[in-house]
């Protein structure tokens, strides 16, 4: 005869054990998110690069309604899609004026510059 | 009320809300009322949690756990800020599943379905703002209603060990904002509903109204995970269909057949919205054939598929300890039904591979282990359940 109450103390450890493991191995958990995690920015720095940030910082100081990236940024599939998810409501648009480019890019002439970033530049065509 | 008739009421009341909120949504229902069903749902888990706190009080304990690691993970991978959580934003901000219609973000595969996304756009609605963290809570929240409903038939210890069986194959998957572990989940429970609905031969759960709404409700809830719940759930009809016709018991259960095959109708309705505003599915393309043909005649892509898909630990523990369950007790029918619809999906996942329109090799790298997934459960869920029976004197 097994001795039930044995086996589903093995188990309940062993649960515990899994538990431990995915949180402490596999979770990603980070105190800082686990302290705030209703707060509207709460866990970004962790889990998105410092130039999307930035771009999302400079289309709420400047509240666009739409912008566009550079060719040159555009290029680069990370930024690209996270600058999308991550400015929604705020959409990218093809014929936008506003268009951001790379810190080193140059603008054409007829361009003005609305912000300088760390990565990035806000430009109005 | 007995045990088993509350875990069978509130398995119904928790996934009935779960579809009730993406009812909503296609209805173009206010805030308000996604509001109040997602209060209605969480009031469902209190009472859940405290009618009877010492009832299956270590789920009760490691579903906690569960949310207060998940409130302190952020969103990193792709597949859920790209998919997931951005579906569930559009929602929150568009208040619409509908508002994909526009192809915006195509990388985001708009043509998905959004049950799980509608969700997460719920928990942020009451919470009154988006951000990165707390509606991905919505996936875990998915997780309750099968794994409740579960302990009905399977208790004790036994019990224990299908939670560590989650644990073990699940794990991360419970919180981290990607929809596979739902779906292995959701597809386990589903098969085990047929086969108690229609192979089984207890004929007084077969009548079961409880029964038959919660596999509708189940079925319902795998073919909006996903695109390969559709699929999963094809698959688990046919076997149904091609085993009772074999056994010469069709016709007694064709009319239940043909009424949880009801279960296919928002899939279908969804497939159609996509269908006239051009939504396409990345794998149904003119290159599905010309891949497939391309790679078919090569030896070393089935060896590669098969690396990627079945050399992996996981999954062989659990068609270990599945066929030593078989073994140790035999159950023909039901190592049958399991296997075959094993066999089925692992098949269609070779086709999927051969004719995937990406890289092959980044394809298998980045998603064999996740898409077997829901074979490994399978086997393992029907390895302990199996056993169980043994236990119950069931066969």
């Amino acid at each position: 005869m097994i001795n039930q109450q044995r086996i589903k103390l093995v188990f309940i450890i062993f649960c515990f054990f899994q538990i431990f493991y995915i949180f402490y191995i596999r979770s990603g958990f980070n105190l800082d998110t686990f302290q705030n995690p209703f707060a509207k920015s709460s866990g970004i720095t962790y889990a998105l690069k410092p130039n999307v940030i930035e771009i999302k910082n400079i289309i709420e100081k400047n509240k666009l309604k739409n912008f566009n990236l550079s060719n040159n940024l555009s290029k680069d599939k990370y930024l690209y899609q996270r600058s999308i998810e991550f400015n929604y409501p705020i959409r990218i648009n093809k014929s936008s004026k506003f268009i951001f480019i790379n810190i080193e890019e140059k603008h054409p002439n007829s361009c003005k510059i609305i912000e300088i970033g760390n990565f990035t530049k806000l430009i109005e065509c | 009320m007995t045990k088993i008739y509350f875990q069978k009421k509130i398995t119904l009341f928790l996934s009935f809300f779960i579809l009730n909120n993406y009812l909503f949504l296609s209805l173009n229902f206010s805030a308000l009322f996604l509001k109040i069903n997602f209060i209605l749902f969480i009031s469902g888990v209190f009472v859940f949690y405290f009618k009877n706190f010492r009832d299956n009080i270590y789920l009760k304990i490691f579903f906690i756990l569960i949310i207060l690691i998940s409130l302190g993970v952020p969103v990193f991978d792709w597949d859920p800020r790209s998919i997931w959580l951005f579906h569930a934003k559009r929602i929150f901000y568009d208040n619409s599943i509908f508002s994909v219609s526009d192809n915006y973000a195509i990388f985001s595969h708009n043509d998905y379905p959004s049950l799980v996304p509608s969700l997460a756009a719920s928990v942020a609605h009451l919470a009154g703002h988006w951000n990165e963290v707390f509606p991905k809570l919505a996936f875990s929240l998915m997780f309750l209603p099968p794994i409740i409903f579960i302990n009905i038939y399977i208790k004790n210890y036994n019990y224990l060990i299908f939670l560590s069986l989650i644990f073990f194959f699940i794990g991360k998957y419970l919180f981290n904002g990607w929809a596979d572990g739902l779906l292995a989940v959701y597809f386990t429970l589903s098969v085990f509903l047929m086969h108690k609905l229609i192979s089984n031969n207890f004929n007084l759960e077969k009548k079961n109204l409880f029964l038959n709404l919660i596999a509708i409700l189940f079925f319902v809830t795998l073919t909006l995970i996903k695109n390969e719940g559709l699929v999963l759930l094809v698959i688990i009809f046919l076997i149904t269909f091609v085993l009772e016709f074999s056994n010469k018991s069709l016709k007694k259960n064709f009319k239940k057949i043909i009424l949880l095959s009801i279960s296919f109708i928002p899939i279908i309705l969804w497939k159609y919205f996509c269908y006239t505003n051009s939504l396409g599915n990345d794998y149904i393309n003119n290159s599905f054939l010309f891949n497939l043909e391309l790679r078919a005649n090569v030896l070393e892509n089935y060896k590669l598929i098969f690396y990627f898909l079945f050399l992996n630990e996981k999954f062989l523990i659990a068609l270990f300890i599945f066929l030593t369950s078989f073994f140790i007790l035999k159950n023909n029918n039901l190592f049958k039904f399991v296997f075959l619809i094993a066999l089925t999906y692992s098949l269609i996942l070779f086709i999927v591979y051969l004719s995937t329109p990406y890289d092959f090799y980044f394809q298998l790298n980045s998603s064999a282990t996740r898409t077997i997934k829901s074979i490994s459960f399978l086997f393992g869920f029907f390895a302990i359940y199996n056993l169980s029976l043994k236990k119950n004197n069931l066969i």
